[in-house]
């Protein structure tokens, strides 16, 4: 089965963590999508920093175009990457060695998706 | 500090203050010119600009003792493209983008040459809508009009740390989200260009506060708004709102005179009309017909008419008043907001009476009631239907939400008669 | 050319009451969409289309929790990536996305080849 994993941080929180310590972390990463490589599907997408974002949103008088995210929440989205595992619980236990998510303000939020 | 030391240091003073206006008109013609070249040289806005803004503040310093060189935009190119390399050298992840750097030299005929006009792509990038209103000013003026941070911060009365993030995020915004340095072409220009004009009445507005109330501003943010409210009127010639938004500048500007008299608000209606610039209104006027010529009305034009019918008058009596609020319904096809409804009540009370104002007035209180023109304007009207106690009450709440020195001031003066 | 992903956030409740009909029309809008980014010049790089945020889990410092990372009226269905010339390009394109009931965000992908 296919599911997107979305990797969200608190960007609000990222002053707590040492440069050393988020670098090391950061580090591993590499590691995490090399050591589970065979799960890993061509698509996926590594954002830029929220301060990038643009939103178009549907006003009254057609679309507006605006400085930031389209959502207000603390917690933003960095990347997408879609695996494709046997089951929930595989997904489940892949995502949970993620090497970033001992960061504060740091998730990861796994959604099926829509395979036609 | 005795009065021998004051009497010494006078000449010194003033002798800076008549360079720093040179140095202010030479830098803002400069500025953008070369931030456009270096960006285009650099491939990074960020980059150009950081190395642009301190080949200015080094300027400042030099030319303020030593006087501006025969040819200040080569100079300031000179040491911005220095800057730059310096900068270049020294950051280990700039290396690699050295080698690829075009000779320096083939930058240099397409400044100060005027043939090709760079800075209104740059100026439409620095206006682009996925960046905040905020920083679309802060970078203006800092890119487009070379003013300092500092500058900025007290001409916005903003602070210096908000001023410089507002700039970094935005230019940083530009190089990673990939917003190009172009004048939009077709449907988009229109919308466009009206944020440009926009952040170009907020910088004349934000001017006005400090001009007209405390000191501390030692650039006159009017001039540069004129000047750039002047420079995309030219570069954009069949645009009518460009030529629309500059006819109002020169109306109000025209005014100014008359408007502050000895750190002293005066009302239009009170004003000494032969305090007025008559030459500019005239240009006013010239300006605003060559706009109506395009056909293609817009909101900048009507303001500027309504600016003109009052241009027009020999003393505050004499105001052709249905004019002005024809003028006011006409322009609320295009802008809708509770500002421009409050301004056109004034014309509502001299054509309907101030009851009708009064209702409008109150209309528009959820939008308006921090706002401290609200409670002045209303209680204009309440004073007008002889509800003296209410007036006053409205007066004071004006004055509790006033923040500029000349404003409070007047309305001082009004609560006192 | 730029790689941007268009973040799709929509209000749920419109597909919940959706009647099995009208998911024709929603498949059509996404042709449409497809088709338009070609026709102004662009080309879609990816993009998933989520399954409703109830399938959705978030991981947090180790902990399974129901639920999508952040609770709002719109949330995120779906995604795509573009290739577009700029940011200008990019909402231009973003602006013939189908978002019912909600916005796009616009984030250029990380592009480790660009030094500045």
């Amino acid at each position: 089965m296919k599911y997107v994993i979305m990797f969200t941080t608190t960007p609000e929180l990222d002053t707590e963590v040492s440069p050393e310590h988020a670098e090391q972390a950061y580090g591993r990463t590499y590691d995490w999508f090399g050591t589970n490589s065979e799960v890993m599907t061509a698509a996926g997408a590594q954002l830029q920093p929220v301060t990038t974002a643009t939103t178009v949103s549907h006003g009254g008088d057609g679309p507006v175009v605006a400085d930031g995210p389209f959502s207000e929440a603390k917690e933003v989205i960095g990347g997408f990457q879609v695996i494709d595992v046997p089951d929930l619980g595989a997904a489940i236990a892949i995502v949970k060695t993620w090497p970033l998510l001992d960061l504060p303000g740091v998730s990861v939020e796994i959604r099926p998706i829509i395979e036609y | 500090m005795d009065e021998t030391d004051a009497a010494a240091a006078e000449p010194r003073r003033t002798r800076a203050a008549a360079s720093d206006r040179l140095l202010a008109t030479v830098i803002r013609e400069e500025s953008a010119r070369i931030v456009a070249a270096l960006t285009r040289w650099l491939g990074s806005l960020d980059l150009a600009e950081e190395s642009a803004a301190e080949a200015i503040e080094e300027a400042v310093r030099q030319w303020r003792t030593r006087g501006v060189p025969p040819n200040p935009g080569a100079w300031l190119t000179q040491a911005a493209r220095h800057n730059a390399l310096d900068r270049l050298r020294r950051e280990k992840r700039y290396r690699e983008k050295l080698t690829l750097l075009a000779d320096p030299a083939e930058i240099e005929p397409l400044t100060g040459t005027g043939e090709v006009d760079e800075r209104l792509p740059l100026l439409f990038g620095c206006c682009h809508p996925a960046i905040s209103p905020d920083a679309q000013l802060a970078l203006t003026l800092r890119a487009i009009c070379g003013l300092t941070t500092p500058q900025i911060a007290r001409a916005t009365l903003t602070p210096e740390s908000t001023v410089a993030q507002r700039i970094v995020r935005a230019k940083r915004k530009i190089g990673a989200a990939g917003i190009p340095l172009r004048i939009p072409e077709g449907s988009e220009r229109a919308a466009r260009l009206d944020i440009v004009l926009t952040v170009v009445s907020v910088m004349y507005s934000e001017a006005h506060l400090v001009a007209g109330g405390d000191a501390g501003a030692d650039r006159d943010l009017a001039d540069d708004a004129l000047w750039l409210a002047r420079v995309v009127a030219l570069e954009l010639p069949r645009e009518a709102e460009a030529q629309g938004l500059l006819a109002l500048l020169l109306f109000h500007r025209a005014r100014e005179g008359a408007r502050a008299v000895d750190g002293e608000l005066v009302l239009l209606a009170d004003q000494d009309r032969s305090r007025w610039d008559r030459r500019m209104i005239a240009e006013a006027q010239v300006v605003l017909e060559k706009a109506a010529m395009l056909r293609r009305p817009g909101r900048w034009q009507l303001h500027a008419a309504i600016a003109a019918c009052h241009s027009d008058t020999r003393d505050g009596g004499d105001t052709d008043w249905l004019q002005v609020l024809t003028l006011y319904d006409m322009l609320l096809a295009y802008d809708r907001s509770p500002i421009v409804r409050l301004n056109r009540t004034v014309a509502l009370a001299e054509v309907d009476g101030p009851q009708a104002a009064l209702n409008e007035v109150d209309a528009l209180r959820p939008a308006l009631t921090g706002y401290h023109l609200w409670h002045a304007v209303r209680a204009r009207m309440l004073r007008l239907l002889g509800r003296r106690d209410e007036a006053m009450a409205a007066d004071l709440r004006a004055l509790e939400l006033t923040a500029n020195d000349a404003e409070r001031r007047l309305l001082e003066a009004r609560v006192q008669c | 050319m730029s790689q941007y992903a268009i973040l799709i956030y929509e209000d749920p409740a419109y597909y919940e009451t959706l009647p099995p009909e009208g998911w024709g029309a929603v498949v059509e809008a996404h042709n449409e969409f497809t088709k338009g980014v070609v026709e102004h010049g662009g080309s879609i790089t990816g993009g998933e289309a989520l399954k409703p945020v109830t399938t959705a889990l978030t991981i947090k410092v180790g902990k399974v929790t129901d639920g999508p990372f952040v609770e709002s009226k719109e949330v995120l269905l779906g995604y795509y990536t573009v290739e577009a010339r700029d940011l200008d390009h990019a909402i231009e394109l973003a602006k013939l996305a189908p978002a019912t009931g909600g916005g796009v965000e616009l984030r250029p992908l990380h592009d480790p080849s660009s030094p500045l």
